[in-house]
């Protein structure tokens, strides 16, 4: 489902937080179908880049296209295209699954009918149905990030953000989700945007991925290119990693808190 | 693609349908509520008819007093607002989902509006309208009753469009300190405001006419219209219009336009303001929340050097005050308790919602003690017997002490939260966890209860032995107010609340006021006989003093034992899920 049209574009994004340069001139492209994994150690830039995406966050400087749409003339429009789970999202405990989603639905301004069959569609692929009447206080971890994908997939979206979707969950529930990410991507056509710390998660299942450090783009295309322009054929993404971010300065302060 | 208001409120209101307690204690809130405004009412009819009865002055005092409970209720729900306003637009949970949903500004502000409005003005009109209804009936005629409710709802809105003008632009103009210098400065914002229109109604010229030059210059200080610009006074204005004894020199149909065209106008500047600085300001609202530019300035009041790469960090002296508090610690007994405290004491330094909150305690309770001698003066312009003022002030210091308590013991076992598994899991029996609680609360409650009590008896200029009575009352209210507090705080905790300000007003909190209120009443009720004895200084029957005082100890005892016994109870039985 892959083709060359850009979901997401990011034109020399900047933001200071102070005095400090979190963001220094971030250049990105994602494609449209594409599965793209956003790597970098802690306090690299990766959370306020995706917060900036969302809309969480205002860039200091620099350009956001979200499917074409200018993000900072349009950000209702933009806003519309994307689907969003947070690395600590927020769910209503007292409402029920089914509840909760309908509610996101009505954010997203869609009607009633179509609210109730996409939550159908979506609570039976992952296999929430049976529980959809039950406070969200009752759901384990991973079915309150399945309730999460659920929401986020509910207005069919066209670029889907996740900011580490895989913390917390069993093997089990990391490959389901694995598999669901594929899936979206080739399936249904949905740009995924994945930030995380599991790389074997991006060796798996990412076409493209970037490295972030220190506020910059220190490497971005298909594995491939990324090993093939650092002299690295054949090895591990771990390895690449490692190599590219050592040496930087680690541990800035937590200016955002989730940086 | 329309989002509708009602779509982005309807969360909230399921929420507090699927609440459990809220479902099952329905019926006793409505009961509770009602006795309570029952009782507000009586007092406020009983207080009111007594001023109407004065000669010639009567109906203009009356109407002065509705000035003056106006104005306070536009204070409180200002400050109230502000406090609120602040969660609503900036710290609230929900606000990252909402915010990177395609909601449009109008829709999200007028949710997040109306959210603010409701949350912080309930507790206030409930208190407020029975005294508002008992004017109606002392001096108003039948047409005063609908005009109640087309005067107060602008008065809700005009705070509540100030308060988010106030917190947006506040917000937006401190972006890397965020919590702690906005909180500070939105308190002494508050305080400020509350003061100056506290002093600005000069509430002691009307409760002692012979201040006046003469009973002219007196009348004329009622009717003059010294603060045009309120909008208290223009409600004051139209609903006086419809007393029995109204001049019909005023302008109610001019007010009660200024009034709604003032909330108006506060609901539109505030909605414009939103959309113009919202974004930008809860853009800035997520920046530097571990290192706020207060610790900037006590690094170079301390004289640290900044870092060599621009970096932002907390300077090391800041670490200091954990010592400081380890000191404070040995105002409780060594083990749990101490570590309680010393726990307890860093949360509310550091947590900016909770300390910010003490400020204005603190700052009230100066507002409060300074407007306390007006008391005196009604007491010497013989609307009611000095006895009779001493034991208000008792009771009014007993409110004090007790909603002291329900806003910082109440909510302790429920913000120890998910938290709960490690103080389960420590070795000492469950009930250890509640009478730690409670005698790290107990110093400062006790030291806020027998100031105010000693501060009030001050300024009344009462004797040494009714001083000394009231601070032996003060006392024993801290100490049962504060086993209430922590025994059914246990009882009906809230682990999942976002902060402990929501779990005081809860409907548990409520519950938790009025029972402790009653305890505390029941003690002041203890001490009539032994005050009217002192103040009188009469003979007395020694079988109703040494009764009145086992009474007040008996009510203290099981006030202490059985919350906490409750409480400890709970604790035990309840699983930790």
């Amino acid at each position: 489902m892959e083709t060359c049209e850009p979901v997401l574009r990011l034109t020399d994004l900047r933001k200071n937080f102070g005095t400090f340069p979190a963001l220094q001139g971030i250049n990105l492209q994602v494609n449209a179908g594409q599965v793209f994994g956003f790597l970098g150690p802690n306090g690299a830039g990766k959370t306020t880049t995706l917060r900036i995406v969302t809309g969480l966050l205002q860039p200091t400087s620099g350009r956001l296209e979200i499917c074409g749409v200018d993000a900072s003339r349009q950000p209702l429009e933009a806003k519309r295209r994307i689907g969003f789970i947070g690395d600590r999202p927020f769910l209503y405990e007292k409402l029920t699954g089914a509840e909760f989603l309908r509610f996101l639905g009505g954010l997203w301004g869609m009607s009633r009918p179509d609210i109730d069959r996409e939550q159908r569609r979506w609570l039976e692929r992952f296999d929430l149905e049976t529980w959809a009447g039950e406070p969200v206080e009752a759901y384990s971890h991973g079915m309150r990030q399945r309730l999460l994908l659920c929401g986020a997939l509910l207005h069919s979206p066209q670029l889907l953000i996740m900011d580490e979707p895989m913390v917390g969950l069993d093997p089990r529930g990391a490959a389901r989700l694995k598999d669901v990410v594929r899936e979206l991507a080739t399936e249904h056509g949905v740009t995924v945007l994945l930030s995380t710390h599991t790389l074997d998660v991006v060796e798996q299942v990412c076409d493209a991925l970037a490295i972030i450090d220190c506020g910059k783009v220190i490497a971005c295309g298909t594995l491939d290119e990324v090993r093939n322009s650092h002299q690295a054929q054949g090895e591990r993404l771990e390895q690449l990693f490692l190599q590219l971010t050592t040496g930087a300065p680690r541990d800035q302060p937590a200016l955002t808190p989730d940086s | 693609m329309t989002v509708w208001l009602g779509t982005v409120l309807w969360p909230k209101l399921q929420r507090r349908r699927h609440n459990t307690w809220h479902r099952l204690g329905r019926w006793t809130f409505a009961l509770i509520g009602l006795l309570i405004a029952l009782a507000v009412y009586g007092t406020a009819f009983w207080f009111l008819r007594l001023c109407y009865q004065v000669e010639v002055v009567g109906p203009l005092l009356v109407r002065r007093l509705l000035d003056v409970v106006l104005l306070a209720l536009l204070s409180i729900l200002l400050l109230s607002n502000i406090v609120t306003s602040l969660s609503s637009f900036f710290l609230a949970s929900d606000l990252d989902l909402l915010v990177s949903a395609p909601v449009p500004p109008r829709t999200l502000f007028g949710a997040r509006f109306a959210e603010q409005i409701v949350q912080s003005s309930w507790m206030v009109l409930a208190f407020g309208l029975p005294v508002l209804l008992a004017f109606a009936k002392v001096a108003g005629t039948p047409l005063t009753y609908p005009i109640l409710f087309v005067a107060i709802p602008p008065l809700l809105i005009v705070p509540g469009g100030l308060a988010a003008i106030i917190t947006m632009l506040l917000v937006r103009s401190f972006p890397a300190a965020r919590v702690r210098d906005l909180a500070l400065t939105m308190a002494f914002i508050a305080f400020l405001i509350l003061y100056v229109m506290l002093r600005l109604l000069q509430p002691e010229r009307f409760i002692n006419p012979d201040g006046f030059a003469s009973m002219v210059t007196f009348l004329a200080s009622f009717s003059a219209p010294s603060e045009a610009w309120v909008p208290s006074h223009w409600a004051t204005e139209v609903i006086a219009s419809t007393f029995r004894d109204d001049a019909g020199t005023g302008q109610p149909c001019l007010m009660l336009a200024a009034l709604w065209t003032g909330a108006g106008s506060a609901f539109v500047i505030s909605s414009f303001t939103f959309r113009r600085v919202f974004a930008e300001a809860y853009s800035r609202s997520q920046q530097g929340r571990k290192v706020a530019r207060i610790s900037r300035l006590w690094a170079r009041l301390v004289g640290a050097r900044p870092a060599a790469d621009g970096a932002i960090r907390a300077p090391r002296r800041i670490g200091a005050d954990a010592d400081w508090l380890r000191v404070l610690g040995a105002l409780a007994p060594r083990g749990p308790a101490r570590e309680f405290l010393i726990k307890d004491l860093k949360l509310l330094v550091r947590d900016a919602s909770q300390w910010s909150q003490l400020v204005l305690l603190v700052a009230l309770m100066f507002v409060y003690l300074y407007n306390f001698r007006h008391f005196r003066q009604i007491g010497e312009a013989g609307l009611v017997d000095q006895l009779t003022v001493f034991l208000i002030g008792l009771g009014l210091s007993a409110f004090v002490t007790t909603a002291v308590s329900v806003r910082f013991a109440f909510p302790l076992i429920s913000m120890e939260g998910r938290m709960l598994w490690l103080l389960y899991s420590a070795p000492m029996p469950r009930g250890h966890i509640l009478r730690s609680k409670l005698l790290s609360t107990l110093p400062p409650l006790l030291l806020v209860a027998v100031v105010m009590a000693a501060a009030s008896a001050h300024i009344l200029g009462v004797s040494a032995t009714l001083t000394w009575l009231s601070v032996g009352v003060a006392l024993l209210t801290a100490v049962s107010v504060a086993s209430i507090a922590v025994g059914i705080g246990a009882l009906v905790p809230d682990y999942r609340a976002e902060s402990a300000a929501k779990v005081a007003a809860s409907f548990g909190g409520l519950v938790c006021m009025s029972v402790a209120m009653a305890v505390a009443l029941m003690l002041v009720a203890w001490a009539a006989y032994p005050a009217w004895v002192l103040y009188h200084e009469r003979g007395y029957r020694l079988g109703v003093l040494v009764g009145c005082g086992c009474g007040a100890l008996l009510t203290a005892a099981l006030a202490v034992w059985l919350p906490l016994h409750l409480g400890t109870r709970a604790l035990t039985r309840r699983d930790l899920v």
